[in-house]
């Protein structure tokens, strides 16, 4: 197990290189520059801008140079290890702050708003899943199916400024007070509808994913041999067949966090949440190369360790896969 | 638990021997999106204790599902009617249409069952001993440890190597034949009255088919368990079964002790059967000449035959066989067949069983 968390651990390297290389060449590709405004800059200036920054050199001597920087390693007096600090470089934007800044104080936001959604996804997700499975083709089923459609099908920058309208436009203005449709971090309240938006895609993908895995579970032989044991159906559902059922969702929690990591860009937009998906869209519209570059790198990062968690986790709930 | 469906003079008598599983016009059928399919069609036979009983037929002749009705194991768009009495020590309990928690009362613990494929059918997240303690702590009422205790001599019983550490292993790391043992175990652990077999050599090969048959007959003497051996092997029937109930098209066809089926077979289905059983000479060579099969096709379910099922391929079929069906009859104690055509002598068998 360790030897197989640590070489995940290796690949894992070459993949952060991809996924730096592609964005570097693709942020770079988009039309404009950090110090494009309205009034155009004077010459001079603008090249004294390009030359601190090491914009006036070829892109292949500037990608060098960025991802030379990445990775500090420094030595202190008396200590064994060296020390890795990660840099990825100042702000073009914000000049006297630096990126790492701003993931650090826009991810402890991001984190909570992501982990509320997940867990909200999966206790929602999972409950009604069920629910749709063991009463098969009756009206639960088919209202929990016809909602997840929706979930699926309509995206969130429709269904955040949506439910914004509907609360300020038709419901009073009590109801701004009770469910507030923008900020973070005054009350608990004003939580409520990014989380929910976010999370409306996953309840409804681990929703149809519950039914699906939980039908295919029942009808299998194992459950047959627990009835014909004489367990109780709920001993069965929860003991027999829950386990097998939730596997698929086990493995659908990386792909959930990617996606619940670039809903988190859209959604804390749409309600003025200070998250790093603030400063990443901010940083893409202004070319803030850096910017755009760390929160990248930061998020890949992140969705590896994810996938690698849900791997582990898979292992260790699967005994087939715990032996190989 | 007191019953309701309990039939007022039940021979509860020591003299006569009151059958464990009475089935009386059981059919079975099921709803599909072509209209409804009669698997199984007026079942009516007893089971006695101790008794071994093979049930033969080919695929789709409602084998399997006559005794997943019983079990209440039906899916979910079949249903059962008529009537199927499981005796316990004297008390009649009409299984079919019992609600659901009285019948897990006796599921497992009062009749029980195996199954064919026994790589699916232990569930392969729990370990063996979490599978099998779960019958003794659910029918029985027994603690931990008293139920690790139990599984484990259940588990040398059915001669699992290493027993001990099996109980702590889970399903993937056990071959077939011990994971057919570990059911077998599994559901003798209330030692049932009935126990309900169905195919359960057919996955493994042949080896150890051997071996979980001799099993089944073992363990037979020693719990005077009634076995229901659902098979289409004839070889099966032949080495462990008492009696044996050839059934074709959902109904039964002949029911008669197992040297009278291999012997004097009655029902011109029997007959093919037992003709179209390959068979070595006594030099180890097969016969020459080609293997004798049943003409046509077996039933369709959904669009039975007005008479016999069997008449389209029988070549004793008459015209009356064509318009009535022939209900199952004994013509001695031990003999029934549900054919209209007159007795068959042994002789008129292309062979004998060896």
């Amino acid at each position: 197990m360790v030897r197989y968390f640590l070489s995940r651990l290796l690949i894992a390297i070459p993949t952060l290189l991809a996924v730096i290389t592609l964005s570097f060449f693709l942020v770079r590709a988009a039309p404009g520059n950090p110090f494009d405004s309205e009034k155009p800059l004077p010459p001079t200036i603008r090249a004294n801008l390009d030359a601190k920054y090491g914009l006036d050199k070829p892109v292949f001597e500037q990608f060098t140079n960025y991802v030379g920087g990445l990775v500090k390693f420094s030595k202190e007096e008396g200590s064994w290890l060296p020390t890795v600090t990660l840099d990825f470089g100042p702000s073009y934007q914000y000049k006297d702050r630096t990126v790492t800044y701003f993931i650090q104080a826009g991810f402890p936001v991001s984190l909570k708003l992501g982990l509320m959604a997940i867990a909200i996804a999966l206790v929602i997700g999972v409950g009604a899943g069920s629910l749709a499975a063991l009463r098969q083709n009756t009206w639960m089923d088919y209202t929990v199916m016809g909602f997840s459609m929706t979930g699926i099908t309509v995206p969130n920058f429709v269904v955040g400024p949506i439910l914004q309208l509907i609360v300020i436009s038709i419901l009073s203005a009590t109801a701004v007070q009770l469910v507030p449709i923008t900020g973070w971090g005054d009350s608990w309240k004003q939580a409520i509808m990014p989380v929910f938006v976010l999370a409306l895609p996953q309840i409804a993908y681990i929703a149809r994913q519950t039914r699906g895995s939980m039908i295919e579970v029942l009808r299998s032989n194992y459950i047959r041999t627990a009835r014909a044991k004489g367990v109780p159906e709920r001993t069965m559902i929860i003991r027999h067949a829950l386990k097998a059922a939730l596997l698929p969702i086990v493995s659908y929690l990386g792909p959930a966090v990617a996606a619940i990591t670039t809903g988190s860009v859209v959604v804390e937009k749409i309600f003025r949440i200070p998250g790093i998906g603030t400063h990443f869209v901010n940083g893409a519209l202004n070319r803030d190369y850096t910017m755009v570059m760390g929160v990248v790198i930061f998020f890949g990062a992140l969705i590896i360790i994810a996938n690698l968690i849900v791997d582990v986790l898979y292992g260790l709930l699967d005994p087939r896969v715990r032996a190989a | 638990m007191t019953n309701t469906n309990q039939i007022p003079n039940s021979n509860i008598g020591k003299e006569v021997v009151s059958p464990v599983l009475s089935v009386k016009d059981l059919t079975v059928s099921f709803r599909t999106n072509d209209g409804p399919v009669s698997a199984v069609n007026n079942m009516n036979f007893e089971i006695y204790p101790g008794d071994t009983v093979g049930v033969v037929g080919e695929s789709g002749s409602g084998k399997s599902q006559t005794f997943l009705a019983i079990m209440g194991l039906l899916a979910q768009n079949g249903e059962a009617t008529g009537s199927a009495i499981l005796n316990i020590e004297g008390k009649d309990h009409e299984l079919v249409g019992m609600d659901l928690n009285r019948l897990n009362k006796l599921r497992g613990s009062k009749m029980s069952m195996i199954f064919q494929d026994p790589m699916t059918s232990l569930n392969p997240y729990l370990k063996i001993s979490t599978q099998m303690c779960e019958v003794l702590r659910l029918h029985q009422g027994m603690g931990k440890a008293a139920a690790q205790q139990k599984a484990l001599k259940f588990l040398d019983l059915v001669r699992i190597p290493e027993a001990k550490a099996r109980l702590n292993q889970y399903p993937h790391e056990l071959s077939g034949g011990m994971r057919q043992r570990v059911m077998i175990a599994m559901s003798l652990l209330c030692e049932p009255a009935l126990l309900i077999a169905d195919e359960p050599t057919t996955a493994l090969d042949v080896t150890v088919q051997a071996q979980v048959l001799r099993l089944l007959h073992d363990l037979k003497t020693d719990f005077n368990t009634a076995i229901v051996l659902i098979t289409h092997d004839l070889g099966v029937v032949a080495g462990v079964c008492d009696r044996v109930q050839v059934m074709y098209g959902g109904r039964l066809a002949e029911i008669a002790r197992v040297d009278d089926i291999f012997y004097n077979p009655q029902h011109p289905y029997t007959r093919g059967l037992l003709e179209s059983t390959p068979r070595l000479n006594a030099d180890g060579s097969s016969k020459h000449a080609d293997l004798p099969t049943i003409k046509g096709q077996p039933p369709n379910l959904q669009n039975l035959p007005a008479g016999c099922a069997f008449a389209p391929r029988c070549d004793h079929a008459t015209e009356h066989c064509q318009k009535e069906i022939p209900t199952l009859r004994y013509f001695n104690e031990n003999h029934a067949k549900a054919c209209f055509a007159e007795g068959f002598s042994q002789s008129t068998l292309l062979h004998g069983a060896d």
